[in-house]
């Protein structure tokens, strides 16, 4: 009798505790037993040309991994003993398993056969986790599911076991390695390292949500804890790249760095009245989905991250600002010598003349070094340095690409010898981009735009992204835009015995050929031919911009680079509705009596 | 006590009707009657929670069948639209114009609405006039690649590290 009112005590006394003293944690306990947190990620925002073209995007994918434990067991209770069927299902299942991993991964189910019956390490045991493979898409995983339960006999009478999935999304580039110097990539983890992909980073990658649930070994529970935190999805970028024209160019700038068997080369296509960047080739390029043997230095983007000595193609700016400040004029004439003094030593031209009257005009035609010196030292070292500062010279041109070279650009305080040097490109330094906006604005009627590669944002809910508003300024009048405009013209027009137009449109243009700086001597070593043309000459639309460097066939810009420029326009003028030129182009003095 | 005595069977009379023991009610349900009511209550009521219980288990069986089509459906969707991307990227059709026949012409010619009068000169080509575009090699847009592991050490391939431009502040 004791004993019973005792156990009574007992149970009433532990009910008590149970109930009345720890009953909160108790049922906190129980409801965090039986709660289940999954993390719902985001999708990675997508990346677009400017005809909605997709360049970059995102696609459910899996991680499959394996138990091979359960593999070896077909999923049988290892805690008790298999029957005679579950035996013989549980020896057919590794070779089954891994027939279904070959049938929709590829391979051989030899392949398989390895990690579906891995053991750990120094033991007999079979391992309880392995990797299959990464960022299947999810669509084959449905697949592979599906032939799971279907099992062995394909008839869904003996399933198989031992195949799991996690998300691990699959950045998709279903362009290839168009433009993938500016698009950049992901590394393992979907983080974006390099490229508009990484520089985006924070914004393209969104927020992860969260689903809580309460869930029993038979799922959810209906009507219980159910909180979902949906997932914010990154913002969407439009580019302004034109897909069609960057392809063009890539194919344009592979056929001249075949042709002059340059290592690198660079093009870019450029809206003059906006500064949209519509196409921006590298070469060498790599593809987005395959990194492994690609060079480290191919991934990069040239056109923004490098600087060299623009060569002649500075002596458009040149003569912008000489211009604008009224000390010429295209018929302005100069008396040009075989050489000059400068710095203590001589300039000559590239080509070998003796005293020579040349127009500007004719001075900026045959690209001569002496004539462009002499027009450069009417003006002030100061206000020339401050001009091509207005150029966008000298510093990052933020166009939204990373890793934007500033240049460099001598202030006003410049040695005699430098004004001489950089009037005609040499001593200063500049990226193809700063280059391309520059002369974009000398031929835009004296408008700089900031060069742009974002076009807009939007995020996933559908509203916009506000982007910075690109700078614009005038930099020279527009009668100093057209009388560079008309030396430039001179360049295709009058010279090269008509073989540098192309047809249908009147072209301006200039050519660049400078020995390249070579920091590893702190040299000059080889050579970066470039050209910039622009059209139509009459009201200039669009400008290409190509530089070659290390040509090994050939030096001259005019030769090199000049039908890159040309091939790129012609595709480029028609497919933007740029109507035939109506007036052939002017022929006007080159020289002077 | 005199007082009450003065009343008349009159008076007794107007006051109202003589009061009488209420005979106790006989019920009408028995008590084991009541307790069959109150058992017949409490099964039909547990009778419509487990119809509820059941209905709602079985349209949370059904949201669950129909949330994991929706998702099979949502992976097919990517997988065609990922393979339609591919499909229509620039290089394929190219390619695919190429082999159809289809040439580029480098010669532009427009017809102005307003007047039908053509600007430009319209000029056949025969298909060698734009060599650069067939010349190389163009490079097939890349399927997505499937990274199988199996049989490998499960280290992942090394992402090249970019180098940095001379002078520039990444």
């Amino acid at each position: 009798m004791v004993v019973m009112a005792l156990l009574v005590a007992v149970c009433v006394g532990r009910a008590f505790q149970l109930q009345a003293i720890d009953a909160q944690a108790f049922a906190a306990e129980a409801s965090s037993k039986m709660q289940s947190t999954r993390e719902l990620p985001a999708t990675r925002g997508t990346i677009t040309d400017r005809n909605g073209v997709v360049l970059a995007a995102t696609e459910p994918a899996m991680r499959i991994t394996v138990d091979p434990d359960m593999v070896a067991s077909n999923g049988a209770d290892k805690r008790y003993p298999m029957n005679d069927k579950k035996q013989l299902d549980a020896k057919a299942a590794p070779g089954a398993v891994a027939r279904i991993l070959a049938k929709h991964l590829g391979g051989q189910p030899t392949d398989y056969l390895k990690v579906l019956q891995k053991k750990k390490k120094d033991s007999k045991e079979y391992s309880r986790y392995e990797i299959v493979a990464k960022q299947v898409p999810a669509s084959v995983w449905s697949e592979i599911q599906a032939d799971m339960r279907k099992g062995i006999d394909a008839d869904g009478k003996r399933p198989l076991y031992g195949l799991f999935a996690a998300s691990d999304p699959m950045r998709t580039y279903p362009n290839g390695r168009l433009a993938s110097n500016v698009l950049g990539f992901v590394n393992a983890e979907g983080k974006g390292v390099a490229g508009l992909e990484g520089v985006l980073e924070d914004d393209l990658d969104g927020e992860p949500g969260q689903s809580i649930y309460d869930s029993s070994r038979y799922g959810r529970i209906p009507l219980g804890t159910n909180v979902l935190t949906p997932p914010i999805d990154g913002v969407s970028y439009e580019t302004t790249l034109d897909s069609d024209l960057q392809w063009l160019s890539e194919q344009a700038l592979a056929d001249g760095m075949a042709t002059s068997g340059a290592k690198t080369g660079i093009a870019i296509v450029l809206n003059v009245k906006n500064g949209q960047i519509l196409a921006l080739a590298n070469g060498p390029s790599f593809d987005p989905s395959e990194l492994a043997g690609v060079d480290a230095g191919d991934l990069g983007n040239r056109a923004v991250t490098d600087a060299y000595e623009p060569g002649s193609v500075q002596k458009v700016l040149t003569i912008a600002a000489l211009a604008d400040a009224g000390l010429v004029t295209g018929d302005t004439e100069v008396v040009v010598p075989p050489q000059i003094a400068s710095g203590g030593g001589f300039v000559r031209d590239a080509f070998s003349h003796g005293t020579i009257n040349l127009t500007t005009r004719g001075i900026i035609a045959q690209s001569s070094n002496i004539g462009t010196i002499d027009l450069a030292r009417r003006m002030p070292k100061d206000k020339l340095s401050q001009y091509l500062k207005d150029f966008g010279l000298g510093s990052k041109p933020n166009s939204g690409l990373p890793g934007e070279t500033s240049g460099s650009v001598p202030g006003g305080d410049m040695a005699d010898y430098t004004r001489d040097q950089i009037s005609f490109g040499q001593g200063l330094s500049v990226s193809a981009v700063q280059m391309s906006a520059a002369v974009a604005s000398v031929v835009n009627g004296g408008v700089y735009h900031q060069p742009t590669i974002l076009k807009s944002a939007t995020r996933a809910d559908g509203t916009p992204v506000e982007l910075p508003q690109p700078v614009e300024r005038r930099v020279v009048s527009e009668k100093a835009s057209a009388v560079t405009l008309d030396v430039m013209e001179a360049v295709i027009a009058q010279m090269g015995n008509g073989k540098r137009t192309i047809p249908g449109y009147r072209t301006a243009g200039k050519s660049g050929t400078s020995q390249r700086f070579d920091p590893k001597c702190k040299c000059y070593n080889g050579y970066t031919a470039s050209f910039v043309g622009v059209a139509p000459a009459e009201d200039p639309q669009l400008l290409v911009y190509v530089v070659l460097d290390q040509p090994k066939n050939g030096n001259l810009g005019s030769q090199l680079a000049l039908p890159v420029v040309n091939n790129i326009l012609q595709a480029a003028l028609p497919r933007y509705n740029v109507l035939p030129s109506t007036t052939p182009a002017p022929e006007r003095p080159l020289t002077f009596d | 006590m005199s007082a009450q005595a003065a009343f008349s069977t009159e008076e007794r009379q107007e006051q109202g009707p003589r009061l009488t023991l209420v005979p106790p009610l006989r019920s009408t349900v028995s008590t084991v009657g009541f307790a069959l009511i109150i058992m017949a209550l409490v099964a039909v009521g547990m009778g419509l929670v487990m119809v509820v219980t059941t209905s709602v288990a079985a349209q949370s069986k059904e949201l669950s069948g129909l949330r994991t089509e929706a998702t099979l459906l949502e992976y097919r969707t990517a997988s065609l639209t990922t393979e339609l991307q591919t499909t229509s990227a620039t290089g394929r059709l190219a390619t695919r114009a190429a082999d159809l026949g289809m040439v580029p012409n480098p010669y532009p010619a427009f017809i102005r609405l307003s007047d039908g009068k053509i600007l430009g000169e319209p000029t056949p080509v025969r298909g060698n006039e734009v060599p650069y575009l067939r010349q190389h090699e163009l490079t097939p847009p890349t399927a997505p690649r499937i990274r199988v592991l199996a049989g490998q050490d499960d280290a992942a391939a090394p992402t090249p590290t970019l180098p940095m431009a001379p002078g520039v502040d990444q």
